[in-house]
């Protein structure tokens, strides 16, 4: 099997460090760099596949760094940082990057980011498209084979998890209130207000995201209702 | 600095009072040198200063002339009791004009024709006497022939002891040397004999054709005239020097006394008074001053108008001049010790306070000179400084009784006029002046409208500011002369609020700043510490202990990302710094996903969560805000809980808000005060042992505010209520927003 070659690139040794032991226990050839520029010499010498880059670095930070690469390359960048405010997120995905990770992060969770950039940018149009099957990102429902799958992975729902996630993919963008949904999915008028509902929601998230408190596909609109994010 | 201090060393305050102890010291010095002097020259005459010795002085000479007087008196008048006796020594008009006067008896009335016969039994008439004064001729001779014999034998013995006394007198003298000889030149009395009298050199001599006085008594000697149809002479003189044991011993000690204190006394003041003047002068340089130069220090004394300050001086010091020299003649007077003490203490009490008062006096000019506000800090000054500012214009009182009676005597002045044009008849001048003071009231009216409107900008623009209206800004050029004082008093107040509210905001956002960037900095670090601690749980540890610390460590810097998070984002929520954007939000609704998206944690508490809200209730808030408000709320319930209790969510609307109340049982006491509960960084357990930063309540409470909601919370013994009320959402914007009422026109 070919081995994709990674880059880590960011000024604090300790943490490439870290991040290189667990990419390389998943199989992947690492690549180090401190700072932009090395990241961008880097670049030019080897073939790279996924950046993991760091914003506040000395020579040069990681969004000038971003914006050098996407000149010349069109591979997943990663960013990793400890600035966590929203208009830094906004920022950095602006500039380039495909994702975006605060510090101090979980480390499971980077390698599923990174492995889930990897399969889109690897394993582009491997599965044919089906009728009956509904494509979000990498979020699949296949309504003959009553099955979801995440990246190929297939996930297991209960029933009514599986009800209610085909809901709100059909509609994927359109907001449904606990009620709504609680009437569709059971074919019942809703009269004591439950939280069944919510606590679905929160199961199939767990099942279906790689870091449920910041749910890329099934996102909550508080106070309305819930939706599926259109990809 | 040192050698700053050595050069102001005069000024130190230790050598301050160090000069006025010396000064005072001194002074008492002076007094006492004044009240000796005063008690020698009240005892000595001032022929002392020339005297070389006591026979010199004018005390020894009449003292010696006075027991002269005695013995010319006893040896050559009396000379022995027989005589007195006999009655031939009585001075027949000496007695009977003491009698007379003894009885009140007035010469002329009825004296006149009479006499008193010569044995002073009875009357001697002369002529007739007038039937009007019978009766008081017959009580005048009853008078004298009842008591003028017995007034008689009276004066006989006071004669007798005047001599007996004498007699004893002369006999205790020892200094004083006499002898009397008869005309046959025998030795009839003396305490002295001829040898003995040749050997004295200061002598005098008295009879009744010779005298010889090498003494110099002669002209204080008054009974030397009974000697002249005397048969006898006397022989006196003095021991020289004195001999212990009478009244002359003791003059001749007081006369060293004196003769040697004097110069003494005299050094004595002459020093001191060079020290005082000394230290007055020192004094003088150096008040209020602590360098050469510098900053003059007032004391309260100071502030005292100087004329008044001076007057009370002298009013003092005149006062205790007066009393002074009453107390002096009193001391000198009193023969009693004790007395004269205790007046000599009051004196000199006296004196110092004069001293001190003078002292301060000169002293508390002497800065005001220095400090050039001597003339300001005058009562005439200052006065006249009054009256200048209230016809200045400089106070508003000033300015308006001035502008009063500008207006009035305008008015009464035109009027004046009018009416002296129209008794002369010049009716055309009266028309013309009618017309000047209608002119004048409507030019008066006119500036009064601008000072009202004027008014009427500034009291806008105060409520405008006190609305909270930080950018209204009142323009100053608009503003009539009389109100600019308290128009640009205004605003400053303006611009001062202005001013420190922003400084107020820039402060909490650098300080939001700093939290963030010391939290990033946190950050970097604890990322490492995650990965690794997560790599070390990952392999297969042999050791049972160390598996167990590695999962600690594990738990522990989630926590600490955790607990960096909530800081952050505590500072951001506080310092206002977050956006908030209100949207229709069904409190129902988010309640039960916020109980949904934390389902795992309740569960683990063991909690039974109860909603009451029979049906969707909007109200307008900013769901993500809310989220968190609930997320902290419900996370609190599960921490800090009582196990497998029930935790009761009731929502419901009133008076116009969205109201939502929570309920849990709490596990451990709350036992503090619960207004304390929302400040950070306070956590119901005092231990702080369980999960959570101590922020979740902090946060929740401003993120309610920035909605324009409310966050309470209330304690009933183990009850924990929080309280969260919203606005309820209003369909439709109100279009009629009140704006602020424009100034001016």
């Amino acid at each position: 099997m070919e081995k994709f070659n990674i880059l880590v690139c960011d000024d604090d040794k300790a943490i490439v460090d870290a991040i290189e032991i667990y990419l390389k226990q998943e199989g992947y050839n690492i690549i180090k760099a401190y700072n932009g520029l090395e990241a961008l010499k880097v670049l030019e010498e080897n073939e790279v596949h996924l950046i993991l880059l760091d914003i506040m670095m000395p020579k040069l930070d990681g969004l000038n760094t971003t914006v050098k690469i996407r000149e010349t390359l069109n591979i997943p960048i990663i960013i990793l940082s400890a600035k966590s405010e929203d208009t830094d997120k906004i920022l950095g995905l602006n500039f380039g990057a495909d994702d975006y990770v605060t510090k101090p992060f979980n480390p499971l969770e980077l390698l599923a980011r990174v492995k889930s950039q990897m399969r889109r940018y690897t394993a582009l149009g491997s599965i044919a498209e089906k009728s009956n099957v509904i494509k979000i990102g990498e979020l699949e429902l296949d309504k003959d084979a009553k099955e979801v799958r995440v990246g190929n992975e297939p996930v297991k729902l209960t029933a009514t998890e599986y009800g209610i996630l085909q809901l709100l993919m059909e509609n994927a963008g359109k907001v449904y209130s606990i009620d709504q949904i609680y009437e569709k999915v059971w074919n019942e008028l809703s009269f004591a207000p439950e939280n069944t509902v919510s606590v679905h929601i929160r199961r199939i998230r767990e099942k279906i995201e790689i870091n449920p408190k910041e749910p890329r596909y099934l996102k909550v609109v508080w106070g309305i209702g819930y939706k599926i994010e259109k990809v | 600095m040192d050698t700053k201090s050595k050069k102001y060393k005069s000024y130190q305050s230790k050598w301050k009072v160090i000069s006025v102890v010396l000064l005072f010291v001194f002074a008492m010095a002076n007094f006492f040198c004044g009240i000796i002097t005063a008690n020698i020259s009240n005892h000595w005459s001032r022929g002392i200063i020339e005297a070389h010795s006591v026979y010199e002085t004018y005390e020894f000479k009449s003292e010696f002339a006075r027991v002269l007087d005695e013995v010319i008196m006893t040896e050559a008048y009396y000379r022995n009791e027989n005589r007195i006796l006999s009655g031939e020594l009585v001075n027949a008009e000496e007695l009977i004009a003491d009698f007379k006067r003894y009885y009140g008896i007035k010469d002329g009335v009825i004296t006149g024709n009479t006499s008193i016969n010569d044995n002073f039994d009875g009357l001697v008439t002369h002529g007739s006497i007038p039937s009007s004064l019978k009766n008081n001729f017959d009580e005048y001779k009853e008078l004298v022939e009842s008591r003028l014999p017995l007034y008689r034998k009276m004066y006989i013995q006071n004669q007798l002891d005047e001599y007996k006394r004498s007699v004893r007198h002369l006999s205790g003298l020892t200094n004083f040397l006499y002898y009397v000889e008869d005309s046959r030149g025998n030795v009839v009395a003396g305490n002295t004999t001829r040898g003995e009298m040749s050997n004295i050199e200061r002598t005098i001599v008295l009879s009744s054709g010779f005298s010889s006085d090498n003494i110099g008594v002669m002209p204080y000697c008054h009974k030397n005239s009974l000697m002249e149809d005397s048969d006898y002479k006397i022989y006196a003189g003095i021991r020289d020097p004195f001999a212990y044991g009478d009244d002359f011993y003791n003059l001749g000690q007081e006369y060293v006394f004196a003769k040697t204190g004097l110069p003494i006394l005299f050094g004595v003041f002459t020093v001191s008074t060079i020290i005082i003047a000394l230290c007055l002068i020192y004094l003088i340089r150096v008040a209020g001053q602590t360098e050469k130069g510098g900053k003059i220090t007032y004391l309260t004394v100071d502030k005292i108008y100087n004329e008044i300050h001076f007057v009370l001086v002298c009013i003092l010091v005149m006062f205790s001049a007066f009393l002074g020299l009453a107390l002096l003649s009193s001391i000198l007077r009193e023969t009693a010790i004790f007395w004269a003490y205790i007046f000599t203490t009051i004196l000199g009490v006296i004196y110092i306070v004069n001293v001190a008062a003078v002292i301060s006096y000169i002293t508390s000019v002497s800065r005001q000179i220095k400090g050039k506000v001597f003339l300001k800090n005058t009562w005439v000054s200052v006065t006249i400084r009054r009256m200048a500012e209230l016809f200045t214009g400089k106070t508003f009182r000033g300015w308006m009784i001035l502008v009063m009676l500008c207006y009035g005597l305008g008015n009464c002045v035109i009027m004046g006029l009018v009416i002296f044009a129209a008794q002369l008849g010049f009716f055309i001048l009266c028309f013309l002046f009618v017309v000047a003071l209608f002119l004048f009231n409507a030019f008066c009216l006119f500036f009064f409208l601008r000072a009202l409107r004027s008014l009427k900008r500034i009291m806008i623009s105060a409520r405008e500011t006190s609305k909270g209206n930080l950018q209204y800004k009142l323009n100053l050029d608009e503003i009539s002369p009389s109100l600019l004082n308290f128009a640009t008093d205004i605003a400053n107040i303006q611009d001062g609020l202005k001013n420190s509210v922003e400084d107020a905001v820039k402060g909490e956002r650098m300080k939001t700043e700093l939290i963030t960037n010391v939290s990033h900095d946190l950050k970097t670090p604890l990322t490492s510490i995650i990965s690794y601690v997560d790599l070390l749980r990952s392999l297969k540890l042999d050791n049972q202990a160390a598996a167990e610390y590695v999962h600690v460590l594990y738990d522990k810097s989630y926590r600490l990302k955790q607990l960096i998070e909530d800081l952050i984002e505590a500072s951001k929520v506080s310092s206002g710094n977050i956006t908030v954007t209100t949207t229709k939000v069904d409190y129902r609704q988010i309640t039960l996903q916020a109980i949904g998206e934390l389902e795992e944690k309740i569960e683990a508490a063991g909690l039974e969560i109860k909603v009451s809200c029979p049906e969707p209730l909007f109200i307008a808030a900013d769901g993500r805000h809310l989220w968190r408000i609930l997320e902290n709320l419900v996370s609190n319930a599960a921490k800090y809980s009582m196990p497998s209790s029930r935790v009761y969510i009731d929502i419901f609307p009133a008076e116009g808000r969205g109201i939502l109340v929570m309920k849990n049982i709490s596990a451990a006491p709350i036992d503090f005060d619960e207004t304390r509960l929302t400040d950070r960084f306070v956590r119901g357990d005092a231990s702080r042992t369980t999960e959570g930063s101590g922020l979740g309540l902090s946060i929740a409470q401003s993120l309610a505010e920035a909605q324009g909601g409310t966050f309470g919370i209330k304690v009933d013994g183990d009850l924990f209520k929080a309280i969260v009320s919203m606005p309820l959402w209003e369909e439709e914007e109100d279009l009629f927003e009140n704006e602020p009422e424009e100034g001016g026109e």
